[in-house]
């Protein structure tokens, strides 16, 4: 059992990415209801610009992922002024087959423009090798990745619970419709949320790239992880969604690591067994 | 002459292809008090609803101060003025009292302190959430919300609804005292003598129609005719 903790931070590390790239869809689907199944293009997005940014220009990585993540974000406004809020109020079945189909928009976007392949990502030295924690020895980057997610989480509760605009968005998921009755812009406060969330995302894919490497078929490879953190976690909300993708990373990683045969499916008993128990999220009784 | 605060000019509006509301027409002056009779399901909650932009509206045309405002969402009609409490009430249950308050903020008169002074069992519970308040509470605080927005017209959608009989004297209280600052209001009420006590006109509605209109003062007088005009 000397790998537990190393398999524990290893886990944690990758919920922490999952939790960037898929807490906007949380708030998006919780505020306007919208089943925005091609989040993860803009976490690939921000991939993308990071990477290119990197091999070809000679960006340095701390640089390169501000970048990403603003240029997720950019993505994220234009396509939410110009797609996605024509599918407001449309049926889930409306937004699953307009979103998968940009999924696959993507892919054959990005394959044209990129190739099939992988992307290389490598890590700058100061963020390589190994730290000792406590007698364990641990991944420099996956500490940092851990670090931010829990920064980034905590964040945006505070975000969510001491700001006023944070109130005009719990308002607004509780209900849209009284929040338009008491002149918050839902619309407006929509696109923000959306812009931040498509940001974070970016800013996760890019992120993720020297750990799950990046093609253009990412946004459809972790598109069943990013389903079942919003759904394990609950709609519009961020603490169920941090404590869905730690669970589903540590759940992932252990699963494939000590039942290398059948770990791969450990996560979808995970999602069931969260579901049966907390059908509306983890967090709701 | 200047235009009324709120004319409603042969609307008729509904829910997708169900119309429930044909041809209404009314004129709410500044200042002035509307009683929306009517037993249940006639139309009384529709029509504030579609005031406020809520429904599906087929005909006619809702004017603010003379503007057109039937293209306008829910937020910018409240924003031009239109306050609403609706039926339920419909706090926000996990805000906080005071954050219910503070979510609708606009400019003017009235700010938390002043609807503290109004409504001071909301300043006692301002740090409780909303799903933390009784039934008679929460109606504080969906009328403390809609003067939050400093509005010129304030529709009320049955506001002693559900209430015990001590809050009803409450609220009454509390909307007697904004009807005496000069706010207009429309009120919905299923007990005819209090909207009319509160309001210079009335009208009666049956199945989607206005039938009715009269003075809210010679109604008052006269039970008879208000049973023989609304059934109840």
């Amino acid at each position: 059992m000397t790998g537990l903790p190393v398999v524990v931070f290893d886990g944690l590390a990758y919920g922490m990415l999952l939790f960037l790239m898929s807490v906007g869809l949380a708030v998006t689907l919780g505020l306007m209801g919208l089943v925005n199944l091609a989040h993860g293009a803009f976490a690939a997005g921000g991939g993308y610009v990071a990477a290119l940014a990197m091999s070809r220009a000679g960006v340095p990585f701390l640089l390169a992922l501000p970048l990403a993540a603003l240029a997720a974000a950019v993505g994220g406004v234009v396509l939410e002024r110009l797609l996605f809020r024509r599918l407001y109020g449309r049926s889930p079945l409306d937004q699953v087959l307009f979103t998968v189909g940009l999924v696959y928009v993507w892919i054959a976007a990005a394959t044209a423009a990129f190739g099939a392949g992988q992307q290389p990502a490598d890590l700058p030295g100061f963020l390589q090798g190994q730290v000792d924690l406590g007698g364990v020895r641990v991944g420099l980057y996956r500490l940092v990745l851990i670090g931010l997610g829990v920064a980034v989480a905590l964040a945006l509760a505070l975000g969510l619970e001491r700001t006023r605009i944070g109130a005009l968005v719990r308002a607004s998921v509780e209900d849209a419709e009284m929040a338009g009755g008491v002149s918050i812009r839902v619309g407006r406060l929509f696109a923000l949320t959306f812009t931040l969330g498509a940001g974070l995302a970016g800013l996760g894919g890019a992120l993720a790239v020297p750990v799950l490497g990046l093609d253009p078929t990412f946004p459809l490879k972790y598109l069943a992880y990013f389903l079942i953190v919003v759904c394990m976690g609950g709609a519009g909300t961020v603490t169920g969604s941090f404590l869905a993708a730690a669970a589903v990373g540590l759940v992932d990683v252990a699963g494939k690591y000590y039942l290398p045969e059948i770990g791969a499916f450990a996560v979808y008993g995970l999602a069931v067994a969260a579901l049966v128990w907390r059908p509306n999220g983890v967090l709701r009784a | 002459m200047s235009p009324p605060l709120l004319a409603v000019e042969g609307v008729t509006a509904g829910y997708g292809r169900a119309t429930i509301l044909d041809g209404i027409d009314l004129a709410i002056p500044e200042g002035g008090g509307l009683a929306l009779l009517g037993r249940n399901g006639v139309g009384k909650t529709t029509l504030i609803r579609t005031l406020m932009g809520l429904t599906d509206r087929t005909a006619g045309r809702i004017l603010w101060r003379g503007r057109d405002v039937a293209g306008l969402p829910a937020a910018e009609r409240v924003r031009l003025g239109l306050g609403w409490v609706p039926q339920e009430r419909r706090i926000f249950r996990t805000l906080s009292v005071q954050e219910n308050l503070e979510v609708a903020a606009r400019p003017g008169p009235w700010d938390l302190a002043r609807v503290y002074a109004l409504l001071p069992r909301l300043a006692e519970r301002r740090a409780n959430q909303g799903w933390q308040l009784s039934g008679g509470e929460q109606q504080l605080l969906a009328l403390g919300r809609a003067l939050m927005l400093n509005p010129d017209l304030l529709l009320l959608d049955e506001p002693l609804e559900g209430l015990a009989p001590v809050m009803v004297d409450v609220v009454l209280d509390a909307i007697r005292e904004l009807a005496g600052t000069g706010l207009a209001l429309v009120m919905v009420e299923q007990h005819a003598a209090d909207a009319l006590e509160l309001t210079g006109h009335a009208v009666v509605m049956d199945r989607g129609r206005i039938v009715a209109r009269a003075g809210s003062a010679a109604l008052l007088a006269d039970p008879a005719r208000i049973v023989e005009l609304t059934g109840l």
